[in-house]
């Protein structure tokens, strides 16, 4: 490991203010939810989004996964984290829908098409980059949605939100040497992709 | 050094992860075409982590507040609950203190005989409460008919008793306790 890479250390020790928050949601303290959902909710729904690619069913599994964490909030870990917890109960109810969105036969590519016209018209951090740089952000965001869903979201939680793979491997429900594996696979898919490599 | 040799070595430190430049360096201040590959794939790393998102609406966040909100405990469920329990007691009771053999084949084709919501109802419950019944004519100290059912009645009928006593017994606890959560659906956007 090194230094740009995001931390591999555990970081599963329960943030003190979540810790607080879970405690009094367990009592049924109705401001705690609020409170988990301010801090949370645009986390999880991107995350959702990133999935679903399009607006509707992430709003729509956001939700659930919310209702589902609340409804189950004494099973979390008292010295876990709420964010790992949050986002694995949102992995899981989003790779659900895709399954069954697979096997309704629900055309996957109507949403990964959508999503690639639209890629140009999404906000972006950093509004002052370059050209360059932002064509650059455009065309990661379509090679992003043809990876395979679990190894776009590994992409998308150890580099763009910064779990540490661990924890990363764990929310997608992998054992950390195969989340190593599916990351170097889609770093290279998405290198060969994007800087037009591909010697296939 | 060959160019070909450090890209594909740069190459292989990206997919893995690793810092570009390690064992390069004085190659690459010489060599302009592997320093722009390098910076090619920097960039690409940096884009990484900023993965651009699609945000939610505010109306969303305040909807999704109220959806996830808990609601108390509906109102009426103890009074099923105690409803549900006095039926049994008094089944139990009227078994244990009278305690005639039911005539199980009437009783039934007298259940199953549905034309209006009341005997719909009682078609539902008879069947049990007679079931309770012939539990308390079992359990009965002085028991002076042979009841027409058979033993797994009376067994079964004594575990719906127990069953439903333990069961108001939960409820009124975990009542008591907080008001349990049910968290609204949202409906809509």
């Amino acid at each position: 490991m090194n230094a740009h890479m995001p931390s591999d250390t555990p970081q599963d020790m329960q943030d003190p203010l979540d810790a607080e928050w879970v405690r009094r949601a367990r009592l049924g303290d109705h401001a705690a939810f609020e409170s988990i959902v301010q801090r949370y909710g645009k986390a999880i729904y991107r995350h959702m989004y990133r999935m679903m690619l399009n607006r509707e069913d992430a709003e729509d599994l956001t939700q659930e996964a919310f209702i589902r964490a609340f409804r189950y909030v004494d099973r979390l870990d008292t010295g876990g984290s709420l964010r790992s917890w949050l986002y694995t109960i949102a992995t899981r109810v989003g790779l659900n829908a895709l399954r069954s969105q697979y096997r309704r036969g629900k055309a996957v590519t109507s949403s990964y098409e959508a999503h690639v016209e639209s890629a140009g018209d999404l906000q972006a951090p950093g509004s002052g980059a370059s050209a360059e740089h932002a064509a650059l952000r455009d065309e990661l965001e379509v090679a992003l949605a043809a990876l395979q869903p679990r190894a776009a979201l590994l992409i998308q939680l150890h580099h763009t939100e910064g779990f540490p793979i661990r924890e990363a491997a764990a929310i997608v429900g992998m054992s950390p040497a195969s989340a190593k594996v599916a990351l170097c696979r889609a770093r290279k898919e998405l290198r060969e992709r994007l800087l037009k490599e591909n010697q296939a | 050094m060959k160019c070909e040799t450090v890209q594909a070595w740069m190459r292989e430190r990206f997919d893995q992860d690793l810092p570009l430049e390690q064992g390069f360096a004085g190659h690459l201040q010489e060599c302009a075409a592997c320093r722009a590959y390098r910076d090619r794939l920097s960039a690409l790393s940096a884009a990484l982590t900023e993965i651009k998102v699609e945000e939610p609406s505010e109306q969303f966040l305040r909807s999704l507040c109220a959806a996830t909100r808990p609601v108390p405990a509906q109102a009426y469920g103890p009074w099923v609950a105690a409803t549900v329990a006095f039926l049994a007691v008094v089944s139990a009771a009227v078994g244990w203190f009278n305690p005639v053999s039911i005539d199980w084949t009437a009783a039934l084709e007298a259940a199953a005989d549905w034309r209006t919501p009341l005997e719909v109802a009682r078609g539902l419950f008879s069947p049990v409460l007679m079931l309770l019944r012939e539990a308390g004519a079992a359990l009965a100290p002085i028991h002076e008919v042979t009841p027409a059912g058979p033993p797994w009645m009376f067994a079964g009928g004594v575990a719906l008793l127990a069953g439903v006593l333990f069961g108001f017994n939960a409820f009124l606890r975990m009542a008591g306790e907080n008001s349990s959560m049910h968290p609204t659906r949202h409906s809509g956007n």
